[in-house]
Formats: C-alpha cells, structure tokens, sequence
C-alpha cells in the first residue's frame, strides 16, 4: 500500500490540493455553479411564460378577426 | 539539399517546442483530415482545422508571424476571432437561420430540458478546478458541455483561456461523436420500459406572429437577464427572425447555405492559429479531452433524470430519452433520440419532440455561455 500512499501524495502535491489558491478556485467553481444553474432556469422560467402568454395573446386577436371577418360577411 | 533540411530540424529543436511535438501535430492534422474525409464527422471545419494544423506546426512557416511579417493564419485570428470573437458569433446568424422553433413553440415545456441538459458545463467547471486549472480555464473547459462549437470559441476567447485551440478541437470533435456518446449512457440510466413511453405528437397550431415575436422576446430576455449573452443569443435570433419573417427569402437561403459555409471554412483555418505545437501537445490537452466527455456525459445525464422527474408531475409522460435531446448538438442529437426511440418501438417516433428539446438546448447553452462569462469576469 505505501506505493497507493506515494501515488496519492503525488496526487495531491501535484494539483496543489488544499493550498488556499486551490480553495478559492474550487469555491469560485462552485459560485458559478449555483448562480449559473438558478439563472438559466430563471431565464428558461421567464421565456416559457413569456411564450405561452404570446401564443394566447396571437390566438385571442386571431379569433377576434375571424368573429369581425364572420360577422362581415 | 541537406543543408536545408538540417536547418529546418535546428529549427524544431529550437526554442520551447521539441521535434516531436510538432511531428505529432502533423499527426493530430492527418487524423482530423482522415475524420473529415473518411468518417464524414464535421468536415466543414475537421477539415480545414486538420490541415491549418499542419501548416502552423511547420517552422519558420509564413502563415504565423516571423519578424515583421505577419503571417495569415496570425492576422486571421486576430481580425476574426481576437477582435469580439467575430467568426463565431456571425456563424450564429447562419445558425438561427436553419432552426425551425415551431416544435418548442407548440410545446414550451422542452425549454426546461433545454435547460438540464447544460449541467454537465457546470460540474465539468468544478471538475476542472479540482483537477488543478484556474478558473478561466476551468469555465472555458467547462463550455464545452454546451456542445456548440462558436459558443465554446466565444466563451474560450473572451476568457483568454490558454487552451482554446484543445477546446475547439475537442468541442467540435466530440459533437459529432454525439451518435457514438449519448446511446450508451442513455441505456445505463434508463430502463426498457421508459424508454418504451410513447409520445403522441400534435402540434398545437403556431402562427407566423408568434414565429416572429419569439426571437425578438427571447433577445429582449436574454439580454435582460444575462447582458453577455446577447451576442450569442441576439445573433442566432437575428438569423432566426431572417428566416420566419418570410419577406426576406434570399437573405435567409444565404445565411443558411452560403454564409454558414464560408464562415465556417475560415473559422477552421483560423482556429488552427491555436492549434500551435507548444500549446497543443500537451498533458493538460489530453486532460481537456478526458473532461470533454465528462461534460458531454453528465449534460445527457442530466437531461434524461429531469425529463424523468417531470414525469412525476406529468400526466402526458415524456420519455426520458428526449431530454437527453436538450443537448445542443442539432440536429445530430435529435436523430440520435429518434433512432434510439424506432429501435425500441418501431411506432414510436419521437423526432418532434426531441427537436423541441434540442432547439431549446441551443438557446439554453448560448445563454449559459453569456451567464459563465458574466460570472467569470465579474
């Protein structure tokens, strides 16, 4: 096992893991991570509600002519 | 004769940069060249990116700048891609220009697998900083889970990560072994008979009006709530806008055809410009192309388990297949779906429906660009 040692040693030497650069960029990751991931389903929250109100809206004037075209004639 | 050519080996030897890792350039050239030509995979930009490879790993060669003279492939990158990542974003009108919304229109719920499935760009970000990368890097590396080759240019260069060229590559390449990729993980994380749910599909009637509003709502949108999305977003609705307006028939057919092809033969060559020995031939190359498929694997991870947990408030059951559509490889990824879907249940077509989420995935990865690049740089 002391080679599973060394390996490991290397390892964490290598990537510098628990230095406090390695820290703040592994924190800074997952910053991005939370703020990334709420705003894109905000965004996509947004959009969908944004879409299905314009598809009512379309409809709802798009009736509305063809009732004053029925009407017409 | 011989002269030349021990003056070109002192060349190879000189500097940073060892022979061999130029000779395994020109190899890494010939294998994209070989993939272009022979396997069919992107060779629209495999191919030129294979062969700039090769020129820009000859030394002393004149398509990088020696001396006073700037060369080509320099002044290229510079002009196309270093000022406001030009190249990418215009491909983007070509883009927009070839995707009918109508299927994500008459289902907006897609949008949301559109959404899951750029996870994987999110834990590869954390991935890559565990592993030791700054965070530049690490979020540049981390886009290539968007699977969209001009969002991975612009992220990478607005960023200055150092790895641009190995992103490209690794982006491009990876979308078109989306067909070898997505199936196998879709298999260990779905069982027979949900992948057996079949999905009707009637398209709730889309007008031109709202076919023409979409695009302008979604730049106003995007813009609102990720500003440095919007040359992304804002271009490939741009391109969108040409195509449903209907007026501009040509313009669109231009943007589609001629506009995509040309730029994406010189965004190749260019991008070659990164593609350089020193900066390629590397240890942290084969790492970004270990995380490559991480990104692409959990984005389909991802994708399938929300389209499985819609399910539960769902009464129409989406199969879980399709949110793995939400990746933004189009439309590669939704024939994927549906061939995968025909395999199971021979009456069982789901193209519609993974369209649906796959457009909504190209949106969704454009605005994720904007967002790591906002976040990123503050």
């Amino acid at each position: 096992m002391n080679w599973l040692n060394s390996l490991l040693f290397t390892i964490k030497e290598g990537l510098k893991i628990g230095s406090p650069e390695w820290k703040q960029s592994v924190m800074a990751s997952l910053e991005i991570m939370w703020k990334g991931v709420l705003a894109i389903f905000i965004v996509i929250a947004v959009v969908i509600v944004v879409v299905i109100l314009l598809n009512k809206i379309v409809k709802f004037f798009a009736d509305k002519r063809k009732q004053a075209d029925g009407e017409d004639e | 004769m011989f002269d030349f050519l021990f003056e070109t080996f002192e060349k190879m030897n000189s500097g940073s940069t060892q022979w061999w890792q130029y000779v395994i350039m020109w190899i890494i050239g010939g294998v994209l060249i070989f993939l272009a030509i022979k396997k069919d995979m992107e060779p629209a930009l495999l191919l030129p990116m294979g062969f700039g490879a090769i020129l820009v790993n000859i030394p002393g060669a004149n398509v990088l700048t020696q001396g006073e003279e700037v060369g080509i492939i320099e002044w290229l990158n510079h002009y196309l891609i270093g000022a406001s990542e030009a190249l990418p974003i215009l491909l983007f009108i070509g883009i927009g220009a070839m995707i009918d919304f109508g299927p994500l229109l008459s289902n907006p719920k897609m949008f949301i697998l559109g959404g899951a499935a750029q996870f994987g760009i999110f834990l590869t970000i954390l991935l890559a900083s565990v592993l030791g990368f700054n965070l530049s890097d690490a979020a540049s590396i981390g886009i290539i889970g968007a699977a969209d080759g001009p969002t991975s240019i612009v992220v990478a260069g607005a960023l200055g990560s150092n790895y641009i060229g190995a992103i490209t590559v690794v982006a491009y390449s990876y979308m078109a072994l989306v067909p070898i990729i997505q199936p196998a993980v879709i298999k260990c994380i779905t069982s027979k008979k949900e992948r057996l749910i079949r999905m009707e599909y009637k398209p709730a009637s889309v007008g031109k009006v709202t076919k023409i509003l979409f695009p302008i709502v979604v730049s106003l949108v995007s813009g609102l709530f990720a500003p440095k999305s919007l040359a992304l977003v804002g271009f490939l609705m741009f391109g969108n806008l040409l195509r449903e307006y209907g007026v501009l028939e040509n313009l669109s057919q231009t943007a589609q055809t001629t506009l995509a092809n040309l730029i994406t033969l010189i965004l190749g060559i260019t991008i070659s410009f990164f593609m350089q020995a020193s900066s390629f031939a590397t240890l942290e190359t084969l790492i970004i192309m270990a995380l490559g498929v991480f990104a692409f694997v959990f984005d389909t991870v991802a994708g399938v388990m929300v389209a499985k947990l819609m399910n539960l408030f769902s009464k129409k059951k989406i199969n879980p297949m399709v949110g793995a559509a939400g990746i933004s490889a189009f439309p590669m990824s939704a024939r994927v779906i549906q061939k995968m879907g025909l395999k199971e249940d021979p009456e069982n077509h789901l193209l519609m429906h993974a369209i649906g989420a796959n457009v909504s995935g190209q949106i969704a990865s454009a605005i994720v660009g904007g967002l790591i690049i906002g976040i990123v740089l503050g």
